[in-house]
């Protein structure tokens, strides 16, 4: 196995990092366009629920797609490490991510 | 339906004290190992459980989503463990009541219970990258950890692989990949429960911040896990259809409007079997008991009673058959996600709206599910508004006067007029019961909710097995009811119906009818052409019986509703439960009407299209009655175990109390208008 195959969940240096910030520019999760991927920079949220959003893997580094919202646009379904995870945009709004 | 409550009434505790209450055994021999399993939601925990312990499962938890510990039992050839299923939690840092129940049972936090010797960690294999947070808190509590991977299947199907030797030695736990479903690695992993005092403790640090903790369980995959170089594209092809902004919602009530037609046509045949069966039943007894008191006990009590109740097994099979299904497949997920906006208006968010769904099988499990809403007002909101849900304890009353009294009328080929009248019924429920949350997000507990974050599990197949044996659990629990609650109502009513003799009618219940023929001949209200002299004599002793004195002084309240005092004196002995009003009727007809001329005795609804209002001349049971009655169900709080668990579940008696009188009142009304409207216009 390679394992750097396998390590496409998230970016791991800092390195790496800055030159993906320099390339793109950052946006919140509830504006990113469905189909799109982006890459988590922080979560504003605070208290349980920010912190309930990165245990769900919304932390820095992190890639989120956009898979689709819901029939009355709110909530969206995004899919981060290999799993499928739905928020409201008022939750998604306190997300800063870089759009690739 | 509901299983019967083994906490104390009266006794207070906190909804995360309550499963202790009801699941840990008190005669338990304290040597046994204990241990846990926990993991998030759908990471297959449930049936990781079933695979170990088999047919031993000593306390079935309610249908449905797992939101209470499940104790089961595992047979070692040298011993026997104890095994307890949490409910799933993605964090030992818990934000709604269900992750607390895992949360405090795993550090040994509720008073009932014994604190696990061990930890079985069951993450999917799938979703490794994201599960680290939780291993590292279990492992930071410094118990005897394993971690067991489902779904290894799964992963390989999608052209990925996990090594669990390397992530073992990484971790410095035992790691064992198990396909639950198939038995696969259930063997193995059973051969580490017998010491886990032997098992290797991890010397890593477990890290403090979620931060921490991904980037420490991405370096241990970096050199282990294969990703899945597939998508998991039929559940994507899927969600593209079923959750369509037009598509999705139109399938949704196709699929449930052709179920609810399904199940009316479907439970036919065997309701009319377990019907005969329960004839068989009644006559081997009449020819066995000689006439008299325990005769009259059993057929007239008894088995008009409680088996009038035990004919609508098929169609509350049928409901949880559903209910299960939906939940099992992953489609329940996708509902909450697709309503979630709308839920949103009304305060309440998605899993609310699940909850209310789990319902239609029973509030019971529907008012446990709302365990999973982190918000407590919503949750609140929605434990008061589940019993407007059309519960399967309604079934019998909305089968027996839908098909006895709706013309069986077929639209355009397939649309069936009774199909539909059911279906608006539970329409009727579910938009009350939205409205009603609506109401009360906005006026008595309003306040912010709080954030929505759900997982969408992909689409999997149940094992069949698994959701028949919840199916199981659920009609155990109605027979159970029927064998208790609903059994002693029956007698209590016929001792209500039967007594007092009248006075000069002492013989009553001697077999010769024919002494008597002249004191039955004294004219009654009672339709009296063909029907012979004893059951003459029987009606006699239901008119001038305790119940129908109650029935009378009631009477008053209910004629504006379309309602005699017979319906009044079912009425009153449903507030017990709803299907008690079915038992109570067929005892008062069965009473009534018996020893017919007939070899097959009518059924109960072809009795009570007899019955003819004295006053009127007219029959009792006309299309405005029955209607009004119908909607009398839909609203009605007549079920004490739901009471009981909603006082459990909200730590007091204020909002049961508040439940009852209001959908009492709301009934009332809605009975009223109903009738008004419908005796004029029809």
């Amino acid at each position: 196995m390679d394992p750097s195959a396998s390590r496409s969940w998230s970016v791991n240096t800092q390195a790496e990092m800055t030159s993906v910030m320099k390339s793109s520019e950052t946006t919140v999760l509830s504006q990113l366009p469905v189909g799109k991927t982006a890459k988590v920079v922080s979560v504003t949220l605070e208290g349980t629920y920010g912190k309930r959003l990165r245990i769900m893997g919304f932390i820095a580094g992190t890639y989120v797609s956009v898979v689709r919202c819901a029939p009355l646009q709110d909530p969206r379904e995004y899919e981060l490490r290999g799993t499928r995870i739905c928020l409201r945009n008022e939750e998604a709004r306190h997300v800063q991510v870089i759009a690739i | 339906m509901s299983r019967s409550l083994r906490s104390e009434p009266g006794h207070p505790m906190s909804p995360q004290d309550s499963n202790m209450t009801n699941n840990a055994p008190a005669q338990e021999p304290a040597k046994r190992l204990h241990f846990a399993l926990v993991g998030a939601p759908n990471a297959g925990k449930s049936t990781l459980f079933h695979a170990l312990t088999r047919a031993r499962t000593k306390i079935a938890n309610f249908p449905g989503v797992t939101v209470d510990v499940v104790r089961g039992e595992v047979k070692l050839p040298d011993q026997t463990l104890d095994i307890s299923d949490l409910p799933g939690a993605y964090s030992l840092d818990p934000i709604s009541p269900d992750e607390e129940i895992s949360a405090r049972f795993i550090r040994g936090e509720l008073t009932k219970s014994r604190r696990p010797d061990a930890v079985m960690v069951v993450i999917d294999a799938t979703t490794l990258s994201r599960s680290f947070p939780l291993v590292f808190e279990v492992l930071a509590l410094g118990l005897p950890t394993l971690l067991v991977l489902t779904m290894t299947d799964e992963l390989q199907a999608r052209g990925g692989g996990i090594q669990t030797g390397i992530l073992s030695r990484k971790l410095g736990i035992p790691v064992v990949g198990v396909v639950g479903h198939r038995g696969i690695g259930v063997d193995e992993l059973k051969g580490f429960l017998s010491k886990p005092e032997d098992w290797p403790r991890t010397s890593l640090d477990p890290g403090a911040t979620p931060e921490e903790r991904f980037s420490l369980g991405d370096t241990i995959l970096s050199e282990c896990l294969t990703e899945p170089r597939k998508k998991n594209t039929s559940t994507d092809r899927l969600d593209r259809i079923l959750l369509h902004r037009i598509l999705g919602p139109i399938i949704f009530f196709a699929l449930m409007f052709v179920f609810f037609q399904a199940m009316f046509s479907w439970a036919e045949a065997p309701m009319s079997w377990l019907e005969s069966l329960i004839g068989l039943i009644a006559d081997g007894v009449n020819a066995v008991v000689p006439s008299g008191f325990l005769r009259s006990l059993l057929v007239d009590g008894v088995i008009a009673g409680v088996g009038g109740v035990i004919v609508f097994i098929p169609q509350i099979a049928l409901v949880l058959l559903m209910i299960h299904f939906l939940e099992g497949v992953g489609y329940m997920a996708r509902a909450a996600f697709a309503v979630d906006r709308l839920m949103g208006w009304m305060g309440l968010e998605g899993r609310c709206f699940v909850s209310l769904l789990s319902s239609y099988a029973c509030a019971i499990p529907g008012i446990m599910a709302t365990r999973s809403v982190p918000d407590p007002r919503s949750r609140l909101a929605t434990i008061l508004v589940a019993p407007f849900m059309t519960c399967s304890a309604r079934l019998p009353v909305y089968t027996l006067l839908i098909s006895g009294f709706v013309p069986d009328k077929q639209f355009f080929g397939i649309v069936n007029l009774r199909g539909t009248v059911f279906f608006s019924l539970y329409l009727l429920g579910a938009v009350s019961a939205v409205l009603a949350a609506a109401v009360l997000k906005r006026g008595m507990i309003r306040g912010k909710s709080l954030p929505f974050v759900m997982e969408l599990p992909p689409y999997r197949l149940p094992r069949i097995s698994v959701t028949l044996r919840q199916v199981w659990w659920g009609v155990r629990a109605f027979l159970k009811k029927a064998g208790s609650m609903i059994l002693m109502a029956s007698i209590i009513l016929w001792v209500l119906l039967s007594y007092p003799k009248p006075e000069n009618m002492d013989s009553v219940n001697e077999d010769n009818g024919t002494t008597l023929a002249e004191e039955a001949s004294t004219p009654t209200e009672e339709p009296a052409s063909g029907v012979d002299s004893e059951s003459l004599s029987r009606s006699k002793v239901l008119e001038g019986s305790y119940a129908a004195t109650i029935g009378r002084a009631i009477e008053p309240a209910l004629a504006p509703l379309g309602f005699d005092w017979k319906i009044g004196v079912g009425l009153i002995g449903s507030l017990a439960a709803r299907e008690v009003v079915v038992a109570t009727l067929a005892q008062i007809y069965a009473v009534q009407e018996e020893e017919e001329e007939e070899e097959d005795a009518p059924n109960l609804a072809a009795r009570m299209a007899r019955e003819i209002n004295p006053k009127t001349g007219k029959p009792v049971y006309d299309l405005a009655t029955v209607l009004s009655l119908l909607v009398f169900f839909v609203y009605s709080l007549q079920c004490i175990s739901t009471l009981a668990v909603m006082r459990r579940e909200t730590n007091g008696y204020k909002w049961p109390t508040l439940a009852f009188f209001s959908m009492l009142a709301i009934a009332y009304v809605a009975s009223l208008i109903t009738y008004q409207v419908a005796s004029r216009c029809l």
